[in-house]
């Protein structure tokens, strides 16, 4: 199965990091172990201290999701969103 | 804006139509500007900043401080959120220690924006000063636009809702940007605003404008005697194309605006959700930005201000992001009664929280209050905290009755005494308060503007945002996010990234579109025919940012100007689960290496 990740600008820290990009697995958790593999900047800004940093939100299709929801199957065409907790306004 | 297909081989090409007008002798002169480079292409406070830098000007509040109304390249197009109005001037609240005004933008969403570029005009230049209250009424025609001052006096003493619920008696098909009591009282209240009408204020007769809350532009307008402006056009119709649809659903349905939307929506409930993340941290601001041990920041978190009444997601023209969260009187019945405010996380926390105050209701008061007098909630929520923190400290020589945190029925009769311009204690801000007495320390503000609700603990950032520390210096949530202390870090996160947040104080889209840099050139080439990089944008961006802060430095601030409130220097809050890494030390060498950059850079740019 293939998911879409997508990053939100506002947590871009260098013109080098993709927007989007496509990852593989039958689970959640297999596309984010996948995540260091093509992007090692991303891997670092989800993860901390071995558990999800928790000012990184995850959404998957249009839901949020937490570390206990990485056995969700995936469906290609699937798409992750990654978004900052704080944000302005 | 006249551009015709570009690849921008010829800047010059490009041409704006801007409305000059002189106050004092009330003349009004119609130019189309061809522009000189990409600031003036793209707009905005990029555009304005290149004319308040032509202006030699010792106090915000003299005639030859002009107040600048400037639109970006995509306000009013049919991009979602291109709707940006900006108003830029010297400020009357961010003042180097010198004395001198700073230049300041304050950016509005609404309807306004969008119909003053649909009479044909993109900018309006405010020159002197009119000797009697006016409205300008700028007014689409078959011969181009045709601009009038009209009389205003029967519009003074209203609040700005009621000032636009009458104009809009008159004007029918137009849109409002007004001033409030506190504008008017310029004088008293340096932190007055400018209210953007909506459409759903103009159909629901409900208090809900769009504002221009930073740096006291409101007290600008109030100074020169403009009571309003009334954009009157009619609106274009418009066909969507296949591109531009596909990057509408992007912007209403993409990671950007997550965080603004619904949660039924796929988002987080708005900016008000910072209630929740930052609690885990103990980084609300309360108390005067000093979270105690057990905090009470929780209690008006959505969830709970849910119980008692409804929330509901409303939006500005053609936005399906609907960042307006409303609350609403609940009903026996469940359903929503009586429009009581809006709820953001900056007004919210630093007109209740960040006082003392836990209670829903009377948090709506307060922010309801604040928007009936048209005062930037920021500015008036810090100013007041410090009070209740300077009465704390000094039980025996207390300020304004002696206000003290959580004390209610104090606090809002000391909002609506500055709202009036009857507390110039209040209404000069937290810098010139805190001066006068000798307690600076603890004056939550950097170079006069007061801070948004993120604590000066987590953001050296603040020193150098240019108009307001969370809208022009995106590095007041990376702490809690990424924890880093290093000053490679801080360096590299201000140098080469937080300053590009001023991108959409220039382009005319929302912030909470936050579109990314591809899809912005592919939207500005569709609308406008414009061909232009995701590297000139980025380049343009830097450009303006640079001349903002060559504009202080040409104003006077120096190294005393740069400098987070001292008492977060002096004084750890162990209450706080953040790393603690700002000393002296470490704010004087990040200073040296983020100035080497700027500096090196300005002297090149502005040469």
């Amino acid at each position: 199965m293939r998911l879409t990740l997508r990053l939100s600008p506002s947590l871009m820290t260098s013109d080098e990091l993709p927007l989007e990009i496509q990852l593989k697995g039958k689970q959640i958790y297999d596309c984010i172990s996948e995540i260091s593999k093509q992007s090692p900047e991303i891997h670092n800004m989800l993860w901390k201290d071995g558990h999800v940093n928790p000012q990184i939100l995850m959404f998957h299709n249009n839901t949020l999701i937490r570390e206990s929801d990485f056995n969700n199957s995936v469906r290609t065409g699937d798409v992750l969103d990654i978004i900052p907790a704080i944000e302005g306004g | 804006m006249s551009v015709v297909k570009n690849n921008l081989s010829n800047i010059n090409d490009v041409t704006y139509q801007q409305c000059v007008i002189n106050l004092t002798n009330s003349t009004i002169k119609v130019h189309q500007r061809h522009c000189q480079n990409l600031e003036e292409v793209l707009g905005g406070f990029a555009r304005a900043y290149q004319t308040l830098a032509k202006h030699d000007v010792d106090h915000a509040y003299s005639e030859n401080n002009p107040l600048i109304v400037t639109t970006g390249l995509l306000t009013g197009t049919p991009i979602m959120t291109g709707l940006r109005t900006y108003f830029c001037s010297y400020s009357p609240l961010k003042v180097s220690n010198q004395g001198r005004p700073g230049a300041m933008w304050s950016a509005a969403s609404g309807k306004f924006g969008s119909k003053l570029r649909w009479t044909g005009i993109d900018e309006i230049v405010f020159e002197g000063r009119s000797s009697t209250p006016v409205l300008l009424h700028v007014k689409q025609s078959e011969h181009g636009p045709e601009i009038n001052l009209i009389p205003a006096d029967d519009y003074l003493g209203k609040s700005s809702h009621e000032k636009i619920l009458l104009l809009q008696k008159q004007f029918a098909d137009s849109h409002f940007a007004v001033i409030g009591e506190a504008g008017e009282h310029y004088d008293k209240c340096f932190f007055g605003s400018v209210a953007c009408s909506t459409e759903n204020l103009l159909k629901s007769g409900d208090d809900k404008c769009r504002w221009a809350g930073r740096g006291g532009m409101g007290s600008i307008m109030g100074y020169k005697n403009i009571i309003g402006i009334i954009a009157d056009a009619r609106d274009p119709k418009i066909s969507l194309t296949g591109e531009l649809k596909e990057l509408n659903k992007f912007i209403a349905t993409g990671p950007g605006s997550r965080k603004y939307r619904e949660i039924k929506k796929g988002g987080l409930g708005g900016t008000w959700s910072n209630y929740d993340t930052l609690s885990k941290l103990n980084i609300v601001p309360e108390n005067n930005f000093k979270p105690p041990a057990n905090p009470k920041a929780l209690q008006l978190a959505r969830q709970e201000v849910e119980k008692d009444f409804v929330v509901k997601a409303e939006n500005c023209f053609r936005c399906a992001i609907a960042c307006h969260k409303n609350i609403y009187e609940k009903t026996t019945a469940g359903k929503h009664g009586k429009f009581l405010a809006k709820f953001d996380y900056e007004p919210l926390n630093l007109l209740s929280t960040n006082l003392g105050i836990h209670d829903s209701r009377q948090a709506t008061e307060l922010v309801a209050l604040c928007d009936r007098y048209g005062m930037d909630s920021i500015s008036a929520g810090a100013t007041l905290s410090f009070v209740l923190d300077y009465n704390q400290r000094n039980p025996d020589a207390p300020l304004l009755n002696n206000a003290r945190f959580g004390d209610f029925e104090l606090i809002r009769d000391l909002l609506i005494s500055v709202g009036q311009g009857k507390c110039l204690e209040l209404g000069q801000g937290v810098k010139r308060l805190s001066e006068s007495l000798n307690s600076t320390d603890y004056a939550m503000h950097v170079k006069g503007l007061e801070l948004p609700s993120y604590l000066p603990e987590t953001n050296p950032g603040y020193i150098w945002a240019i108009a307001g520390g969370h809208m022009s210096m995106q590095t007041y949530g990376l702490l809690a996010a990424e924890g880093e202390t290093n000053l490679d870090y801080w360096e590299n996160v201000i140098v080469n990234k937080g300053l590009y947040m001023v991108r959409d104080d220039i382009t005319g889209i929302c912030k909470f579109s936050n579109l990314d840099g591809q899809r912005l050139t592919q939207a500005i080439s569709l609308l406008t025919g414009i061909n232009i990089s995701e590297d000139e944008i980025k380049t343009t961006v830097r450009h303006a940012f640079l001349r903002g802060i060559w504009l202080e430095k040409k104003q006077g601030f120096n190294d005393s100007d740069y400098e987070l409130p001292a008492e977060i220097l002096k004084m750890q809050n162990e209450n706080v689960k953040t790393p603690s890494f700002l000393t002296e030390k470490y704010l004087k060498e990040l200073k040296k290496r983020v100035f080497s950059h700027f500096d090196e850079e300005i002297k090149k740019l502005c040469a």
